[in-house]
């Protein structure tokens, strides 16, 4: 929790003082923040030092369901992230701030005529999305040995997640988007080894993406 | 019994994922920035989780500390 609000806070800032004055540029916010990546990877590796760590996980243990062995630490976090994007999905639909936050990605300029805060709006979505950036790395952490290059691995599967997904379905495609990436990689690791599954996600990414360009459950309103 | 274990697994790491992707799908579906430091992100909260960890901070002690300055 903390390091969410921690990474949030960064987040925040990274926003405000560079990826503000570039909204109309997508371009080049895309080199922006990969610069960032790099500089906060070379930052860890100058505080953190490059070698591994381990986080004990704070529940231990595994239960069985059917014969089957279940890590209890792995499970609790699952539930717990179909929760937050459950609880984040109802925030956007229901309340006051997704209501800004929709007038917003609809038009612009009229949002903002009609009194709404948008560099405030931005930076709040800005912030969210890294808090649970934050969160979800916190999780992670236990599950493996931290190394200055995990977020790698989850950079480039989020990214097919959100593509193959839709971009701009939070609820169903995320989640349809990580059934079929995840999916795939875990039956592929099965029954091959880890290269063939990598590429066999890739393949699936491709396909998928001449099939449906707009991503899985997105529909065509644009 | 293997069909229960592999959909266990599906599951789990659909989870894992939906949650690691959740902030790249909410920065790029709303508002259309492409986040390259989304695994930077990850990278950091892991690292601070670790050094909380290690600094023994237990969440309820801080929470205290943090009401105390508020009230004062």
């Amino acid at each position: 929790m903390l390091s969410g609000i921690g990474v949030a806070i960064i987040g925040v800032l990274l926003e405000h003082f560079i990826v503000r004055k570039f909204y109309h540029r997508p371009f080049d916010t895309l080199l922006l923040t990969w610069a960032f990546f790099l500089i906060t990877t070379e930052i860890i590796k100058i505080i953190f030092g490059t070698d591994f760590r381990n986080i004990e996980a704070p529940i231990a243990g595994a239960f069985d369901v059917f014969g089957v062995n279940i890590p209890a630490y792995r499970f609790l976090v699952s539930l717990f992230a179909i929760l937050l994007i459950i609880a984040s999905t109802a925030v956007f639909l229901k309340t006051n701030l997704g209501i800004k936050i929709r007038a917003l990605i609809q038009n612009k300029e009229v949002a903002g005529l009609m009194g709404l805060d948008i560099n405030l709006t931005y930076k709040t979505v800005f912030g969210f999305g890294s808090f649970m950036a934050g969160i979800a790395g916190g999780l992670i952490a236990p599950m493996l040995s931290i190394d200055p290059y995990i977020g790698n691995i989850y950079l480039v599967r989020s990214f097919f997640v959100v593509i193959v997904g839709g971009v701009g379905q939070l609820l169903s495609g995320t989640v349809v988007g990580s059934f079929l990436i995840g999916g795939t990689e875990t039956l592929f690791a099965i029954f091959s080894d880890q290269v063939i599954s990598q590429a066999a996600v890739f393949l699936l990414a491709i396909i998928l993406l001449r099939l449906k360009p707009s991503g899985v459950m997105n529909k065509k309103n644009v | 019994m293997e069909f229960i274990g592999i959909s266990v697994d599906v599951f789990l790491i659909t989870a894992t994922l939906a949650l690691a992707a959740f902030g790249l799908a909410i920065i790029y579906g709303l508002i259309g920035v492409i986040n390259m430091g989304h695994g930077a992100m990850l990278t950091l909260g892991a690292y601070l989780t670790w050094f909380f960890i290690s600094l023994n901070i237990h969440f309820y002690y801080a929470f205290c500390y943090l009401e105390l300055v508020s009230l004062l």
